[in-house]
C-alpha cells in the first residue's frame, strides 16, 4: 500500500504509508495485516477492515469519513475522530509510518 | 394411446436426429429409422424395439423438473440490485441506456444505507440464509463511494446475522488499478465488458474523453482474474467482429483465463445502426461460436452465451419475474435494470414501488403481474425447443409475439447455437460443425415451424 491516508483536519500532518514490509489479506470477515519483519499479524475487523480497505484505493480520509459516517450515523465530525484514532493507532502499531513527506 | 409430450423435441442434423428433452435432462443422438420408430411407440403401443428401449425407458420414467418458479407470496427476493449512477465513463457506439443529460444524480450515501437496511429487514422476515446484492449501471464504478459504502455496509449486516452474502458487479473496467484489487479481493463475481484486442474495444468501447481506455481495462482484468472473485468477460459481436471470435475467445482465455466468456451479438438500436454496426449473420455467428467455444472449454472455462445455457431450464431469462429488487439512484424499486424509458417504450410497466423511510413499499399486484408475464409461454415459442433455455429472451426487446415456426435472426442465432451446444455436449463437435457449415440443412432448418417429436416428418 502506498500512501494509504492523507491529513485531515484531525490527522497528523505529515503523509502516512505503510512500511514495506508490511502484507495484508482479506478474509470474508476481518482483514490480516502482516509484518514480515517484525513476525507480527494484527487482525481488523468490521469498520477497522473497511477503513483500511478504503485507504488502500487511495481514498482519503476525509472521503472515508463520508462513508463511515454513512454506515455508522455519525457527523462527519465524529467520524473524523473515529478514523484520526485508527491512524494513531496503526501508526503506534508500526502498520503506518511517516513517509517523510508533508502535505 | 400414450400423449406424446410437447416437450420432447427432434431435429434432424443432417443423416441423424437430435432427441432432445430439456425437462428431463435427456440428449440423444439416433438415426432417422430409430427417431420415427420412437415417435410411433410414444405415440402407440406399438412394440418397442429392443435398440431404442433405453432411450423410450428413459423418456417414459424420467421426472421432468419444471423451472424454478420463485415463490408466489412474499418477496424472497433472487437479489438486491442497486444502481449507483445512470452514468457512464464509456460512449460505446452501440449503447442505447442513457444519455448525460437523463443520467440524473447518482445516489446517495443514504438512499444505498436506506435500501440495504430495507432488504435486510425482508431477509430476515423470509429468514433467508444468503444475501446477494448485484450492482448495474451505468456504470456503477463512476459512483464508486456508493459501491464502497455497500459492500462494507451490506457485509457488515450479513457478518452481524452469520449471513452469507454474494457480490456482483458489471463493469466497463475503468477504474483505478487500487479499486481493482479491492474489487478482485470484495466481489465474488465481476461480469466485465470486454469485447476484443486493441482494435476492436477502441473502436466499439471508446472513451467520453476520446482517450484510449484499453490498457486501463486490460490490466484490471488481469488484477481481477488473479483475485478471488470469478471474472466472467463479455465480448459484444457484431457483423464487423464475427470472423474473429476464435482470436477473441483464444486472447480472452489466454490473457486472462476468467470463469467464462459470454458472446452477445450487438443489439440493433438507433446508436448501433447509426454507427453501422450490425448484428452478425445468425448462421455465421452460430458457426463461429460453435468454433470459439471449444478454445475456452478445452480450457475449462465455460463459454457462454445467454440464451442458449442448455445446463438449465427456465421460464425467464433475465431478473425479471424473479422478484429480483433493482433500485434506481432515486429510490425507485423495479423487476428490470433497463432504464425506465426502454421498457416504458415497449408498453410494459416493469416499476414495483420504490423505497420510503427505509422501507421497500412495494406493489403486490404488481409484483404477482410481472411473475405471471415472465412465466408465460409466448406465442413464438410453442413449439422452438429453445423454449426452456431461451425463454423467449428479453422481455423489452424481444417480445416474442410472432407466430410459431416464424423465426427471426435473432431467434434463428438461438437455436443454432442451442443444437450446436447440445450436440458438443454429446461430444459430437465434427457432427455439429458439418451441420452449421450445410447450406441446405441451414435452409431446411430455417423454415422448419415446429421442433416437437410428435410433429416430426
Amino acid at each position: 500500500m502506498n500512501d494509504p491516508s492523507q491529513p485531515g483536519q484531525t490527522t497528523p500532518s505529515a503523509k502516512l504509508q505503510t512500511p514495506p514490509n508490511l502484507h495484508w489479506v482479506r478474509d470474508a470477515d476481518f482483514t490480516l495485516v502482516i509484518d514480515e519483519q517484525k513476525g507480527i499479524a494484527r487482525q481488523l475487523e468490521g469498520d477497522a477492515a473497511a477503513l483500511w480497505g478504503w485507504l488502500c484505493m487511495g481514498l482519503s480520509p476525509s472521503q472515508c469519513a463520508r462513508l463511515l459516517a454513512a454506515m455508522n450515523d455519525l457527523t462527519s465530525v465524529d467520524a473524523d475522530l473515529v478514523i484520526n484514532q485508527h491512524l494513531c493507532e496503526w501508526q503506534e502499531a508500526g502498520l503506518l509510518e511517516d513517509s517523510g513527506q508533508t502535505q | 394411446m400414450d400423449a406424446i409430450t410437447s416437450s420432447y423435441y427432434a431435429i434432424p442434423v443432417l443423416d441423424k436426429v437430435l432427441i432432445y428433452s430439456p425437462l428431463q435432462g435427456i440428449t440423444a443422438l439416433t438415426n432417422q429409422d430409430a427417431a420415427r420408430t420412437l415417435r410411433r411407440c410414444l405415440e402407440t403401443r406399438a412394440p418397442i424395439p429392443r435398440q431404442i428401449q433405453p432411450l423410450y425407458k428413459s423418456l417414459k420414467e424420467s421426472p421432468s423438473t419444471l423451472p424454478d418458479v420463485r415463490p408466489a407470496r412474499g418477496i424472497a427476493p433472487l437479489f438486491l440490485g442497486i444502481i449507483p449512477t445512470r452514468a457512464c465513463s464509456l460512449r460505446c457506439v452501440y449503447c442505447d441506456f442513457i444519455t448525460d443529460q437523463a443520467a440524473g444524480n447518482p445516489m446517495s450515501l443514504p438512499m444505498a444505507k436506506q435500501i440495504i437496511d430495507a432488504y435486510f429487514d425482508i431477509l430476515d422476515k423470509e429468514k433467508s440464509e444468503r444475501a446477494d446484492v448485484q450492482f448495474f449501471g451505468g456504470e456503477p464504478f463512476y459512483s464508486p463511494e456508493v459501491v464502497y459504502f455497500s459492500v462494507a455496509y451490506a457485509g457488515r449486516k450479513a457478518r452481524e446475522r452469520v449471513m452469507d452474502i454474494h457480490f456482483e458487479v458489471t463493469t466497463n473496467g475503468i477504474f483505478s488499478r487500487d479499486t481493482a484489487m479491492w474489487a478482485a479481493d470484495n466481489f465474488d463475481a465481476v461480469i466485465l465488458s470486454l469485447d476484443g484486442p486493441p482494435d476492436i474495444q477502441e473502436s466499439q468501447r471508446p472513451a467520453r474523453s476520446g482517450k484510449p481506455v484499453f490498457p486501463i481495462v486490460f490490466e484490471n482484468a488481469k488484477i481481477i482474474s488473479s483475485g478471488s472473485a470469478d471474472l466472467i468477460i463479455r465480448s459484444c459481436v457484431s457483423q464487423k467482429t464475427a470472423s474473429r471470435m476464435t482470436e477473441i475467445a483464444d486472447w480472452i482465455v489466454e490473457e486472462f483465463h476468467p470463469k467464462a466468456v459470454c458472446f452477445e451479438s450487438v443489439h440493433p438500436t438507433g446508436q448501433s445502426v447509426g454507427a453501422r454496426l450490425f448484428p452478425p449473420d445468425p448462421i455465421e455467428f452460430a458457426r463461429r461460436f460453435h468454433a470459439a467455444a471449444r478454445i475456452p472449454e478445452a480450457h475449462g472455462v465455460m463459454a457462454v452465451h445467454s440464451t442458449t445455457d442448455v445446463s438449465t431450464c427456465r421460464t425467464t431469462i433475465c431478473p425479471v419475474g424473479k422478484n429480483a429488487l433493482i433500485v434506481s439512484p432515486d429510490g425507485a424499486v423495479d423487476a428490470c435494470y433497463l432504464p425506465e424509458k426502454t421498457w416504458r417504450d415497449a408498453g410494459l410497466d416493469f416499476r414495483l414501488g420504490k423505497i420510503h423511510a427505509g422501507k421497500f413499499e412495494l406493489d403486490e399486484n404488481m409484483l404477482e403481474g410481472i411473475r405471471t408475464l415472465s412465466g408465460a409461454i409466448k406465442p413464438g415459442c410453442v413449439n422452438c425447443l429453445c423454449r426452456y433455455h431461451c425463454a423467449g429472451g428479453c422481455h423489452v426487446r424481444r417480445n416474442g409475439n410472432h407466430s410459431s415456426g416464424k423465426y427471426d435472426d435473432s431467434c434463428m442465432q438461438t437455436r443454432l447455437v442451442t443444437i450446436a451446444n447440445l450436440l458438443r455436449r454429446l461430444n459430437e463437435n465434427d457432427l455439429a460443425a458439418s451441420w452449421l457449415a450445410d447450406e441446405s440443412s441451414m435452409t431446411r432448418f430455417a423454415r422448419r415451424s415446429s421442433d416437437q417429436l410428435g410433429e416430426m416428418a
